[in-house]
């Protein structure tokens, strides 16, 4: 992401809400989670912007701080530049707006998200748990996720040989 | 064979009904497809011209019904899992499984994985173990020789079509 590009954010949504943060190897914008899709759609159809392709979306849990951070890579063919949206919620209730409107393909992410994390997408098409099966408990790459003893009645551990 | 009676001028074998019934099912071992991960390449390549399954009368089969043989090869998920159980069921009695490779075997490399089943003797009942991630052709060879020296041991009269240590 350029600094221009950063620039054009900021004035639209101010430089409280919108952070710049460049001491990371890859630098990333953060953006606060209820303003999420605000500004997905802004970057997107900026003319000067045009981050027209999504890349990923992924999810990462901090149980220290009781946050989930959710990470969003662009790409603006216009720019030729890559940007990192980094937006995090409350671990206890995480929710935030889905933005499948503005990129159909977020969509499979956002379902692997919930299914992983459990994060809430609000308004998402089909919001429901993509690879485990629909009866799972839990969300196994939370850090604090335990294996159950059984599942359907298969054991979940093995003894090492003696 | 062992025991078998040769009579050579009127070219003649006498045999026991177990002995034939066993020869028989040896040479026509049907396996089951069941690739679910890269021990299926391998399970392919068994299949190709250098190791030759074919010649043994091992062929395919795209489902249970004709199987004898179900060779699990791959990582097998809590998922997949009950599907195998359900394929195992399908398939007509008497029937052997194998299990291919470090993963169906006990989990292997993905032993500390929340997903993914610790071995498929944990489901159905596994008469050979092939090591090796994944094992090359000529172990599996091996395995399936192994499976064909089990029948040899069955005695299908006397146990109605059941394997002797049938559970």
């Amino acid at each position: 992401m350029t600094y221009k590009g950063y620039d054009i954010l900021a004035l639209r949504f101010g430089k409280d809400t919108i952070i710049y943060c460049d001491k990371t190897l890859n630098p990333y914008i953060e953006v606060s989670s209820d303003q999420i899709q605000e500004v997905c759609i802004y970057i997107r159809y900026h003319p000067e912007l045009k981050f027209s392709f999504f890349f990923s979306l992924s999810g990462v849990d901090y149980p220290e701080k009781n946050r989930i951070t959710l990470v969003y890579h662009l790409f603006s063919m216009k720019l030729k530049t890559l940007c990192v949206l980094k937006a995090s919620v409350n671990r206890n209730h995480p929710e935030l707006e889905s933005i499948e409107s503005v990129w159909k393909t977020a969509g499979w992410f956002e379902r692997e998200i919930h299914d992983l994390l459990g994060v809430n997408f609000i308004r998402h098409s089909n919001m429901k748990r993509l690879l485990l099966p629909d009866d799972w408990v839990g969300y196994p790459l939370r850090k604090d996720y335990k294996e159950p003893l059984l599942y359907h009645d298969m054991e979940t551990s093995r003894d090492k040989p003696s | 064979m062992k025991g078998n009676i040769i009579i050579t001028d009127k070219n003649t074998i006498v045999s026991t009904m177990d002995d034939v019934i066993n020869w028989m099912r040896k040479s026509s071992i049907w396996y089951l497809l069941f690739g679910t991960a890269c021990c299926a390449i391998e399970l392919m390549q068994t299949g190709g011209p250098r190791t030759d399954l074919d010649r043994i009368g091992s062929v395919f089969r795209s489902t249970p019904r004709q199987a004898d043989l179900m060779i699990v090869a791959g990582t097998v998920t809590y998922k997949m899992a009950e599907r195998i159980v359900l394929l195992y069921h399908q398939m007509a009695d008497p029937k052997y499984v194998i299990s291919m490779g470090s993963c169906a075997n006990c989990g292997g490399l993905f032993q500390n994985s929340y997903s993914v089943l610790k071995g498929v003797d944990k489901i159905i009942p596994v008469d050979i173990y092939v090591p090796g991630c994944p094992p090359r052709p000529e172990a599996l060879m091996e395995g399936v020789l192994a499976i064909r020296e089990i029948m040899m041991k069955e005695n299908y009269l006397k146990n109605h079509g059941r394997r002797s240590n049938d559970i």
